[in-house]
């Protein structure tokens, strides 16, 4: 049993814990879903929606009128708007998941003629 | 001015007698301890004041640098074979950095960077400041208490498989305190019941010191079990020890260090605080094994180190 300096414990504790979080960041590993700008032309796909969105930005990304996501959330009439985030419709309308949400935009998106 | 009375460390080289080294080694054992936990939980805010204000920095939520949310992850994709929802990848990254660190070097993350220990750690230290009254728990009731936070890492994991969501996420008080939702966006509707949680553990934490750590964080249930695997451990010698118990006192998480065992408790998280109040060189210290390897004879002449057991007075004279 070797006998040691007693801060070193903490100082491994730091260096091991931040350590792996830093070799991961360098490596790229590192993956949050932070919100990011939505902007004209940053193309979306369905699985890029995040709970933080409103209808406007997925619209924006996706390409899509932002009347016809609303009517895919199955709200009752003027209860979502296109600042509506994602997160908020769950309040709103029960069962809704963004999960199913996006099932049912890419169905959406199949269906509609390319070019 | 007598041998045996105390008297303040002073700032000068001379010769220290052996209470003002102690005092010295405690105040300097603070004065880390808590320049790491502060800056640990100012990281945490600034994530969470970037998460709320900056919409366009892509800063993450404070749940994404929440490790417990890896062992919720892990737990429901091993029993339901689905992942969590709005779960920060993340979280598993911190996870392993976590288990890394514990399997080295202890508990020592609940002590020097959890930010939700550091602000209990502020609570007390204001509850000693304005000389409010310490709770004892009875030693019995203690160790059942204790229990708790495997019941309550037992029902989050189960709920969160059972539901495959984030369960505990609308209840956890480090969650609710630290995304600054409360003050960005305060909605009491639907927030109150992680306030009324937030308050309770807070209160509980002013009436006992670190009362979350102690009885409810089902993450210190994980790291309690886990800690039977570190290679750094506190460990007591009991050829050096000489049963003062000044080591028991200052314990945030109510350990009774002086107790006649070789390692100290799994619950320990690692602030050194016993360490450096023992008086006796090599009664307390932190030392490297490997788990499982036991020393053949535990006998006087195996302690860490060879020390005086001389009385205080003697050592003090010196």
């Amino acid at each position: 049993m070797k006998v040691l300096n007693r801060f070193v414990m903490p100082a491994l504790a730091l260096v091991l814990f931040f350590g792996t979080i830093g070799v991961s960041q360098a490596t790229g590993s590192w993956v949050t879903s932070g919100r990011q700008v939505v902007a004209a032309g940053t193309p979306l796909g369905v699985a890029d929606l995040k709970g933080w969105m409103t209808l406007d930005q997925a619209a924006l990304g996706l390409g899509m009128p932002v009347a016809d996501l609303i009517g895919l959330v199955g709200a009752p009439p003027g209860a979502v708007t296109g600042a509506t985030a994602f997160k908020d419709i769950e309040a709103i309308v029960p069962g809704f998941s963004l999960a199913t949400f996006r099932t049912a935009v890419q169905a959406r998106l199949d269906l509609t003629p390319k070019g | 001015m007598s041998p045996t009375t105390p008297t303040r460390p002073s700032r000068g080289t001379g010769r220290l007698t052996a209470y003002q080294r102690r005092m010295r080694a405690i105040g300097a054992l603070h004065h880390r301890r808590y320049a790491v936990q502060l800056t640990v939980a100012a990281l945490v805010v600034v994530a969470a004041v970037r998460h709320q204000r900056e919409s366009s920095s892509g800063a993450p939520s404070v749940d994404a640098l929440c490790p417990f949310g890896a062992v919720e992850s892990l737990w429901t994709w091993v029993t339901t074979d689905r992942l969590l929802p709005k779960i920060h990848p993340s979280t598993l990254i911190v996870g392993l950095g976590l288990l890394i660190s514990v399997i080295v070097a202890g508990n020592a993350f609940c002590g020097w960077i959890c930010p939700f220990g550091t602000v209990q750690d502020l609570l007390h230290r204001a509850k000693r400041v304005l000389h409010l009254p310490e709770l004892r728990v009875p030693p019995r009731l203690d160790r059942a208490l204790r229990w708790l936070r495997f019941v309550s890492l037992a029902t989050i994991l189960l709920l969160s498989a059972g539901t495959v969501t984030l369960w505990f996420a609308g209840f956890d008080p480090y969650l609710t305190l630290f995304s600054l939702h409360w003050l960005f966006e305060p909605d009491l509707a639907t927030m109150w019941p992680a306030l009324l949680v937030l308050a309770l553990v807070l209160g509980a934490s002013l009436l006992v010191e670190r009362a979350w750590c102690r009885y409810l964080c089902p993450l210190g249930g994980v790291l309690s079990a886990l800690g039977h695997l570190s290679i750094l451990r506190v460990r007591r010698s009991p050829s050096a020890c000489t049963g003062c118990n000044l080591c028991v006192k200052p314990c945030p998480v109510g350990i009774d260090v002086a107790k006649p065992v070789p390692s100290v408790s799994t619950d320990c998280i690692g602030c050194l605080e016993c360490v450096a109040s023992c008086p006796t060189g090599g009664a307390l210290v932190v030392s490297a094994a490997i788990p499982g390897i036991r020393r053949r004879t535990p006998t006087a002449t195996t302690g860490p180190v060879p020390v005086s057991i001389r009385p205080r007075h003697e050592r003090d004279a010196r």
